[in-house]
């Protein structure tokens, strides 16, 4: 018989993960406070933290104006970007998670079905079309939808259902969205269109608007709070298909309505802020190794990761150089970094 | 007896280019029984697992539980009757052994609403029934695959269903460890469960099972106690090897003729 009487936990330190929690969450929350607050501090314009204190201050009615430059600082130039990268950072990084579990597999990115690809193809034709920048964001909103809608119906042509063919179909569609990016700009003007095209591609948030945030900030919050709270759904569907159906859970609605909301996360993340690589990827590895895989305890603390993150990479972006530094290469190069890093820790306990 | 727990009538499926694989098969299983369910590799053993299951649709015929078409239940409540053990489980994240367990609630307490009383109590039975306490916490991707296997088939106790399927569960699993899955499963029976699995070794069957099914060409071709269907006669006609059988007490041997 397979029975042992003994019942005392052998492993101490996966207890300690799944414990971790509750005082992570309130930890990673006061990092990513601090983070803010010192990105608001930072910049070529080098603010105190009494400074910044002040304008908050003035603009909850608590003391008189200080500094109208400072004022100006914090509220036209640093404080909306710093939202967009709050709202950008935990969308994409729970956009990653989702698209993680519902794939099974923990290499898997947001830019699977194609939401990256059609979204830089929406934005380059808007672009070489010379169309006002608020369409170039719907053009790369547009185009997310459009390139994912090609894959989840290339998966569909093709011959048994399953994960495999969702895979195929974003390939295909990547490709598809990649090959006519690049025809949009081989027949861009190389003076002025093409490098607004290049620049575009790299990601930013220097040119995010009050107005914009007002749009977009609910939108996104709401997607983000409903794909926290479709955790236990992501420990099922990550189980496979039979096993999950098995359970009684509805994979064929579930997994295509999980897929809808992430894309609709991360194009909507990409039309503010352009593309933002390596987070969706590699903000979830760090949240399992932090508090453990279960998706109720990881999820939350990858949106806050991710926002802090963003946050800290946004600042790194405006301050490391004299000018500024798109922030999809601060993104890529320092996930690349920490994907190693990463990936050395995980050892045994991957794949 | 009492009535059929779960059964099939003239189930027939096709599939692409490779034609038939289940051709009007009609099985019936009752509570309490240990069935083995023998075949050749694609001949349609984890196919039919799945359509009693409510996995695959056939094409022809239906599912009964309890004398109900499957159609008429809930996929929930199918679920609280029909539990299932796939063949190999792999990991796609390293979920606590416990948490893997816990998963066997859904069917009882919905997606995403908190464990009650009743769910921890029958996570901790079927965590002790097979011994996985000790590694409650453990990542699931560290497991060997006998420890993996065990995690599974606690998760289906801990849903406390009827009928427990299990497709080829000996699979991966050393001498010692397949031995101690058929005497559970076979406790399991005793307590008055459907156990069906599939199997590719008669010889296992022999001495546990309670009912043996054949299933040849999209035909079940032999169906009844142990000792008349795992028979040299069959089993040399369906592996197409000519065998000779050994008894010795209680079990059942073959060797090849020479």
């Amino acid at each position: 018989m397979i029975r042992n009487s003994v019942s005392v936990s052998a492993d101490t330190k996966s207890v300690f993960l799944s414990h971790r929690v509750r005082w992570l969450f309130p930890l990673i929350s006061i990092c990513l406070c601090a983070a803010f607050v010192l990105a608001l501090c930072v910049g070529r314009y080098p603010l105190s933290l009494l400074q910044v204190l002040g304008v908050i201050g003035h603009s909850l009615h608590l003391v008189k104006a200080q500094d109208a430059a400072a004022d100006a600082v914090v509220f036209q130039a640093r404080l909306p970007r710093l939202v967009a990268a709050v709202l950008v950072g935990s969308a994409l990084s729970c956009g990653g998670a989702v698209y993680q579990g519902v794939f099974r597999n923990p290499i898997v990115s947001p830019g699977l079905l194609g939401v990256l690809s059609g979204a830089a193809f929406g934005a380059a034709l808007a672009i070489v079309l010379g169309l006002s920048a608020f369409i170039v964001q719907l053009g790369a909103f547009a185009g997310a939808l459009l390139a994912v809608g090609v894959g989840l119906s290339v998966a569909g042509l093709l011959p048994e259902g399953g994960l495999l063919t969702l895979l195929l179909g974003g390939l295909i569609s990547n490709a598809l969205f990649t090959s006519l990016l690049s025809l949009v700009k081989y027949l861009a003007d190389p003076l002025d269109q093409l490098p607004a095209i290049v620049n575009w591609l790299l990601g930013s948030l220097s040119d995010v608007s009050w107005q914009e945030i007002y749009w977009l900030a609910p939108l996104l919050i709401a997607l983000t709070v409903l794909l926290i709270r479709a955790a236990p759904v992501l420990d099922v569907l990550s189980l496979g298909d039979d096993e999950a159906r098995s359970l009684g859970v509805p994979v064929s609605v579930l997994r295509p309505l999980l897929i809808v909301l992430a894309t609709f996360a991360c194009a909507l993340t990409v039309s503010m802020a352009g593309i933002i690589g390596w987070v969706g990827l590699l903000v979830p590895h760090i949240a399992r190794l932090m508090v453990g895989a279960e998706h109720r305890h990881m999820m939350p603390v990858c949106a806050l990761l991710g926002a802090t993150g963003l946050v800290l990479a946004d600042m790194c972006a405006r301050t490391l150089t004299s000018g500024e530094i798109p922030l999809g290469i601060v993104t890529e190069l320092f996930g690349a970094l920490a994907f190693v890093l990463v990936l050395r820790r995980l050892r045994g306990g991957f794949l | 007896m009492n009535a059929d727990l779960l059964a099939c009538e003239g189930v027939c499926l096709r599939r692409g280019r490779c034609g038939t694989v289940l051709d009007n098969v009609s099985v019936s299983l009752r509570a309490g029984e240990l069935v083995g369910l023998l075949g050749l590799n694609g001949a349609g053993k984890s196919t039919l697992l799945r359509i009693l299951l409510g996995l695959l649709k056939p094409d022809r015929g239906h599912v009964l539980l309890e004398g109900k078409p499957l159609g008429a239940y809930s996929a929930s409540s199918v679920a609280q009757q029909l539990a299932y053990v796939p063949q190999s489980h792999t990991a796609a994240f390293p979920y606590s052994v416990r948490r893997m367990v816990e998963l066997g609630r859904v069917p009882h307490t919905g997606l995403g609403s908190a464990l009650r009383a009743e769910d921890h109590a029958a996570v901790d039975h079927a965590m002790a029934r097979l011994g996985l306490q000790e590694m409650a916490e453990r990542p699931v991707t560290q497991l060997s695959g006998g420890e993996r296997q065990r995690v599974v088939l606690a998760r289906a106790l801990a849903q406390e269903a009827k009928a427990l399927l299990l497709d080829e569960p000996m699979t991966g699993l050393d001498y010692g460890h397949q031995l101690r899955l058929m005497s559970l499963l076979g406790e399991f029976a005793a307590e008055g469960r459907l156990i069906l699995l599939t199997s590719h070794r008669p010889e296992e069957l022999f001495a546990p099972a309670s009912r043996v099914l054949v299933l040849d060409d999209g035909h079940i071709v032999a169906d009844g106690l142990p000792q008349n269907v795992v028979t040299a006669e069959h089993m040399s006609r369906l592996y197409g090897v000519s065998l000779k059988q050994v008894d010795h007490e209680g079990s059942r041997f073959f060797t090849m003729e020479k």
